[in-house]
C-alpha cells in the first residue's frame, strides 16, 4: 500500500477514534419518576385497594411503561384499572387480550406477566416527559397477615431492581378504622432517608424524598388484629415479638446495600455531572470552532471574491478589429462560463467549412433539405494549424463521410437512441471538451496570487464541507452545518476559477462585447475582429456567442458573397430555419448523452 | 422438518439460477454469486438459531407478524377477499398471510423468503454499482458489504418487514437506472417498468408510510436533475408520472392508512379526530425532539458504550463485540462516503444526487420520529446502509482535486 494510502487510512482511523470518543460522552435519558403516590386501604377482610400514581418525568422510550407489583405466593391480585394520561386527559387502558394483535394493540393498553414474586404491568400508548403519567388501581385480596396479637401489613412498594430515579414517594395506608397510635407500629425499609408517621390514629404516612438505584421501599405496619376482624387468621400464634425482634435486627444492621446504593449513586451523579460538563464544553468548543471555521471560509471567499472582481475593471481595447480571435469553441466556453456541447461543436464545424477542410453539401439546394449537411471541403492541407478541438471534430467529421458519404446532422438522432452508439458520442464530446479546456487553459494560465488563493480555497472548502458532515452529528450541534454549505461554495468556486482569471475575464468582456455587436439591428462589420468578415467565420462565431437569432445578422450573413457557404437566394426566414433545426438537433444529441457512462 | 429442507433447496437453487444469469453478463463475477450463496446460508443458520426456542415465542415485531399473519391466513382460508382482509400493523403481514394460506404456517419459511429476498436485493444491490461503471471490484464489494453486514443479517432473517423494504427500494433505483441508460429499451418495456415503479412505490408505502416521501422525492430530485442535465423528454415524463402517481398514493393510502400507523407512537383510542390530530401529534414529536442529538442517534447510534446494553444481545461478549466492529465499521463507511458525496455534488451526477436525496429524507424523517432508543436507531437504519454503500470511495474525489492543486494551468 502506497504510504499516501496509509497516512489516509491513519488519518480516517484518528478521526473515528475521536469520533467514537466522543459518543461515548453522549448523555443517555434516564428514565425517572418525580411523582410516585400510592393510596393503600386496609378493607376489614384483609384485603387491599391499591391506588398507584406514576409520574415520569422522562422516559428512555416512549411506547411504554412498566410498574412492578408486588404479589405474594398466597395472595390474588386483581387489576381494576388502568389510566394514562393523554392530550385530552385522562384516558382508561384496556387489558391485551391473548392473542389480540390489532390496530389498537399499543394504543391505550396494558400487559399483565406473572413473576415468581411480583406482577410485571406494561402500559402501552404514547408518552413524553410531559404526558407520562399512568395511574393504577388495584385489590390484593389476603394481604393483611392476621396473627393471634396482631395484624401485619408488609408490602414492597418499590422494588430493589428498578432502575429508576425516584423522587417524591408518598405512601398513604389507611386503616379500616382508628386505634390508638401507641398500638400501630409502622417500619420503613430500604431507603436511608425517608420518614413515616400516623395520622388521626388512622393514616401511616410514609415519606421520602427520592430514591436511588438498588435502594427499593418495603413498609410493614403492625396494627391491632380486631381491626381486620372479617379476615381469616393467617397463625394462632402471637407475631409481634417476633416483629419488633426482626426491627430491632434490621435497625442495627450496617445497611451496607443501602450506603452502596447511595455512594454508587453520588459516583454516579458525578460521573454525568462530569460527562455533561465534558460534553457542555465540547459541544461550546466544537460550535466555536465550527463558528470560525465558517468564518474564516467565508472571509476567504470574500478575498477571493475582491481578487477576482479586480479583473473586472480592466479597460477594453477601443479597437475590436486588431484583437487575437479565440477559436469558436473557445469563445463559446467563455461566454457560457465553461460549457460547450452541441453548439460549440457545430460551431466548431462551422470554422472548419470557413477553412475550407469541409464543405456544405447540396448548398445550391439547400432549400430542399432541411438540415446543414457537411461533407470534405477543398482544403486538405493537413500542415494547416488547427486548434486541438477543430483537429479532432474534423477527424470524427471526415470518418463520417467516409462511412456515410456526407455528415447529416440527422445521424445522431439515431445515435443518440442507441446505447452503444451513444456512448461513443459521450466519449467524443468528452475528449472534445477535454480538448477545449486543455487548449484555452494554455492561453489562461493561473497567475501567482490567484493560484495560492485557489489552492487555499479548494483545500479549506473540502476541509469545510468535510468537518460540516462530521462535526455536527458527531457533537450533536447546529453550528456545524454552517461549514456545509461555505465548504460547498469554496470548492465549487474554486474548481471554476478559470471564469475569473485575468485573461477569462477580459476575454468574457469582449466577446460579451462582440456579441452585443452581433445583436444589434444594423451591423458594421468593420468594427469587428477581422477573422470575421466572412459569411462562414461570422455564421460560426454567432453560433458560439448565441446570437444566430439575430435576423440582421443573418441577413448580413447573406449578403457577403463567400462561396464556402453557398447560401444563394435564400431568404432570411429560410435559413434562420434551417439554422435553427440543425442547432437544435445538435443541441439535443450532445445534451442527452451526458449521462451515459 | 423436510418441508424446510425443500424451502432451503429452492431458495439455494434459486439464487444459482439468478447467479448464472449475472454470471453471464459479468464473467468475472462467479466468485461473488458464491459468496451470495454462503451469504444465503448464513442467514438460514442464523433462523435456526433465532429460532431454536421454538418460533411461537421468539422475536419482538418479528413475532407480532408472525401472528397476525396466522389470523390473516384464517381470514383467506374462510374465504376473505384479499382486498377485504384485516390486517394489523403493516401490509407486510398481509404478504405472509398469503404465504401461510397456501403452503401452510411455516414462520422459518417466511424467514427463509426474508433470506432470499435480502440476497437478491444484493445482486440488484451490485447490478447498479455495475451500471454505474464502478469496477468489479468495487461492486462486488458493495454488495458483499451488504449482504455479510452481521446486523443486516439480524434484520432480513426475522419475519419483519425489513428485507422486503430493502428489496423494493433497491429494485425501485436499479428500474430507475435501468430506463436512463438503456437508450434501446422498447417504447412497452419502458412502460412496464415505469409501472412497476409506480408499483412498488405503492408497495413501499405500505410497508412504511413514509417510504412514499423519500422515495418518490428521490426519484423526482433524480429525474429532475436528470432533465436539466440531458434535455431528454422522457425524464420529464417518468417524472410526471412518479408526481402523478406519488399524489394518488398519497390521497388513498397514506391519508387512509395514517389513523394506524406502527411507527408513530400514538394513543388515538378514543375522539379520534383524523389527519388533523396526527399531522398536530407529527408537530409535537418533532418539536420535542433537539434535533441535532436525534440525527446523532439516527446515525450514530448504538454507541459503543451501549452496544452492551441492546437487550436481544445483552451478556453476549462476542455478539457485543461484532456490534461494536460494525458500528466503528459503518462510523469508516460514513467518514468516506462523505468523499463520494461531494464527487457526486461536484459532477452533478444525477443518479447519485436523487439517491442522496433519498437519504438525506429518510435520515431526517426517522431521526425526527422515531423512538429515541438505540436499538430502534440501528433498525431504522439499515435501510439506508446499501445507498452509502454506493458512495463509499475517496479516490475519485482525492485524485481530482490532487491533479487540481498540482498544476498551474487550469486543465
Amino acid at each position: 500500500m502506497a504510504v499516501k494510502n496509509k497516512l489516509f487510512f491513519l488519518i480516517l482511523f484518528l478521526i473515528l477514534l475521536a469520533v467514537s470518543g466522543v459518543s461515548s460522552f453522549a448523555l443517555e435519558t434516564e428514565a425517572s419518576i418525580s411523582n410516585y403516590d400510592v393510596t393503600v386501604r386496609i378493607n376489614t377482610d384483609g384485603s387491599l385497594d391499591i391506588t398507584e400514581n406514576i409520574r415520569y418525568s422522562s422516559l428512555s422510550g416512549y411506547n411504554n411503561v412498566m410498574v412492578l407489583i408486588d404479589k405474594k405466593e398466597w395472595e390474588e391480585i386483581e387489576i381494576k384499572n388502568v389510566y394514562m394520561l393523554d392530550t385530552k386527559g385522562y384516558i382508561k387502558c384496556t387489558e391485551l387480550s391473548e392473542g389480540q394483535w390489532d390496530v389498537n394493540a399499543f394504543m391505550g393498553t396494558y400487559s399483565l406477566i406473572d413473576e415468581t414474586d411480583a406482577i410485571r404491568l406494561k402500559v402501552y400508548g404514547r408518552f413524553s416527559s410531559q404526558k407520562g403519567t399512568i395511574v393504577v388501581q388495584y385489590t390484593v385480596k389476603n394481604a393483611i397477615l392476621r396473627y393471634n396479637d396482631v395484624a401485619e401489613y408488609s408490602r414492597t412498594h418499590i422494588f430493589k431492581n428498578q432502575n429508576n430515579y425516584i423522587s417524591d414517594i408518598d405512601i398513604l395506608v389507611y386503616l379500616p378504622m382508628e386505634s390508638e397510635a401507641g398500638s400501630i407500629k409502622p417500619f420503613l425499609h430500604g431507603v436511608l432517608l425517608g420518614n413515616k408517621n400516623i395520622q388521626e390514629n388512622r393514616v401511616v404516612v410514609f415519606r421520602a424524598d427520592n430514591i436511588v438505584p438498588k435502594e427499593y421501599v418495603d413498609i410493614r405496619i403492625a396494627f391491632p388484629e380486631q381491626l381486620v376482624f372479617n379476615a381469616p387468621f393467617t397463625s394462632l400464634q402471637n407475631r409481634m415479638s417476633d416483629i419488633l425482634e426482626e426491627e430491632e435486627e434490621y435497625n442495627l444492621s450496617d445497611k451496607q446495600d443501602l450506603v452502596r446504593a447511595r455512594e454508587n449513586a453520588a459516583k454516579e451523579a458525578g460521573r454525568r455531572a462530569l460527562l455533561e460538563k465534558i460534553v457542555l464544553r465540547t459541544k461550546i468548543i466544537s460550535s466555536i470552532a465550527s463558528i470560525l471555521a465558517t468564518t474564516l471560509g467565508l472571509y476567504i471567499f470574500l478575498r477571493f471574491m475582491a481578487k477576482i472582481r479586480q479583473f473586472k475593471k480592466l479597460p477594453l481595447p477601443e479597437d475590436l478589429s486588431q484583437i487575437e480571435l479565440l477559436t469558436p469553441a473557445e469563445a463559446r466556453f467563455v461566454i457560457s462560463g465553461g460549457r460547450t456541447g452541441g453548439r460549440s461543436i457545430l460551431a466548431s464545424i462551422l470554422h472548419l467549412v470557413a477553412a475550407g477542410f469541409l464543405g456544405i453539401k447540396n448548398g445550391d439546394s439547400l432549400e430542399s433539405t432541411d438540415v446543414l449537411t457537411f461533407c470534405t471541403g477543398s482544403n486538405d492541407n493537413t500542415n494547416t494549424a488547427l486548434s486541438l478541438p477543430e483537429k479532432y471534430v474534423l477527424d470524427w467529421i471526415y470518418e463520417i463521410v467516409k462511412i456515410h458519404g456526407e455528415c447529416n446532422p440527422k445521424l445522431l438522432r439515431e445515435q443518440v437512441s442507441k446505447t452503444d452508439s451513444s456512448k461513443k458520442l459521450k466519449l467524443f464530446l468528452d475528449e472534445y471538451e477535454r480538448l477545449v479546456l486543455r487548449e484555452y487553459s494554455h492561453k489562461n494560465l493561473l497567475e501567482n496570487t490567484l493560484l495560492y488563493w485557489r489552492n487555499i480555497s479548494l483545500t479549506v472548502g473540502m476541509l469545510l464541507f468535510l468537518s460540516g458532515c462530521i462535526v455536527p452529528v458527531a457533537f450533536s450541534i447546529w453550528a456545524g452545518y454552517a461549514m456545509i454549505p461555505v465548504g460547498l461554495i469554496l470548492v465549487v468556486y474554486s474548481l471554476r476559477i478559470h471564469k475569473f482569471t485575468e485573461f477569462s475575464s477580459t476575454q468574457y468582456r469582449l466577446w460579451k462585447e462582440i456579441k452585443n455587436q452581433l445583436l444589434r439591428s444594423s451591423i458594421d462589420l468593420s468594427k469587428l475582429p477581422q477573422g470575421l468578415n466572412d459569411a462562414a467565420n461570422l455564421l460560426s462565431y454567432s453560433i458560439a456567442l448565441r446570437a444566430e437569432k439575430n435576423p440582421e445578422l443573418i441577413k448580413t450573413i447573406l449578403n457577403i458573397n463567400d462561396q464556402k457557404l453557398p447560401l444563394n437566394d435564400m431568404s432570411v426566414k429560410e435559413f434562420s430555419e434551417i439554422l435553427n433545426q440543425t442547432l437544435q438537433i445538435f443541441d439535443k444529441a450532445f445534451s442527452s448523452v451526458r449521462d451515459v457512462n | 422438518m423436510l418441508e424446510n429442507i425443500i424451502w432451503i433447496l429452492v431458495f439455494i437453487g434459486l439464487t444459482a439460477l439468478i447467479g448464472v444469469h449475472f454470471v453471464k453478463k459479468n464473467p468475472k463475477m462467479l466468485w461473488f454469486v458464491i459468496s451470495a450463496e454462503i451469504a444465503l446460508i448464513c442467514r438460514i443458520v442464523l433462523i435456526y438459531a433465532i429460532y431454536s426456542n421454538g418460533t411461537e415465542t421468539s422475536g419482538t415485531d418479528g413475532l407480532i407478524y408472525h401472528l397476525v399473519a396466522k389470523d390473516i391466513a384464517i381470514q383467506i382460508k374462510s374465504g376473505v377477499p384479499i382486498w377485504d382482509l384485516d390486517y394489523k400493523f403493516t401490509w407486510y403481514t398481509v404478504l405472509i398471510g398469503i404465504q401461510y394460506a397456501i403452503f401452510g404456517v411455516n414462520r422459518y419459511a417466511a424467514s427463509f423468503f426474508n433470506a432470499f429476498f435480502s440476497v437478491l436485493t444484493g445482486f440488484f444491490l451490485t447490478d447498479i454499482a455495475l451500471n454505474l461503471k464502478f469496477s468489479y471490484k468495487k461492486s462486488a464489494f458493495i454488495g458483499l458489504a451488504f449482504l455479510f453486514m452481521p446486523s443486516m443479517m439480524v434484520w432480513t432473517t426475522d419475519t419483519r418487514k425489513e428485507s422486503l423494504t430493502f428489496l423494493v427500494s433497491v429494485v425501485i433505483w436499479h428500474l430507475t437506472l435501468l430506463l436512463l441508460k438503456d437508450r434501446e429499451m422498447p417504447r412497452h418495456k419502458q412502460i412496464i417498468n415505469i409501472v412497476i415503479i409506480c408499483l412498488l412505490l405503492w408497495i413501499s408505502t405500505l410497508l412504511r408510510l413514509y417510504m412514499l416521501v423519500t422515495l418518490s422525492g428521490g426519484l423526482l430530485v433524480c429525474l429532475l436533475f436528470h432533465y436539466l442535465k440531458t434535455k431528454r423528454k422522457f425524464s420529464l415524463i417518468f417524472g410526471a408520472i412518479v408526481l402523478v402517481f406519488s399524489i394518488i398514493i398519497g390521497i388513498t393510502t397514506v391519508i387512509s392508512n395514517m389513523q394506524n400507523y406502527h411507527a408513530l407512537p400514538k394513543a388515538e383510542i378514543e375522539d379520534a379526530e383524523g389527519i388533523e390530530d396526527e399531522v398536530d401529534s407529527i408537530i409535537t414529536i418533532i418539536l420535542s425532539k433537539d434535533i441535532p442529538r436525534a440525527i446523532n442517534g439516527f446515525l450514530t447510534r448504538p454507541h459503543l458504550e451501549e452496544a452492551a446494553n441492546i437487550t436481544d444481545i445483552s451478556g453476549n461478549f462476542a455478539l457485543v463485540a461484532l456490534v461494536q466492529t460494525e458500528m466503528i465499521l459503518w462510523y469508516l463507511l460514513m467518514i468516506i462516503a462523505v468523499f463520494g458525496i461531494l464527487d457526486a455534488l461536484l459532477k452533478w451526477d444525477p443518479y447519485l444526487l436523487g439517491i442522496l436525496a433519498f437519504i438525506v429524507s429518510y435520515g431526517l424523517i426517522n431521526s425526527l420520529l422515531s423512538e429515541e432508543v438505540a436499538d430502534t436507531y440501528y433498525r431504522y437504519r439499515a435501510a439506508i446502509v446499501a445507498p452509502v454503500l454506493l458512495f463509499a470511495d475517496w479516490r475519485p474525489l482525492f485524485n481530482h482535486v490532487k491533479s487540481v492543486l498540482s498544476r498551474r494551468t487550469l486543465y
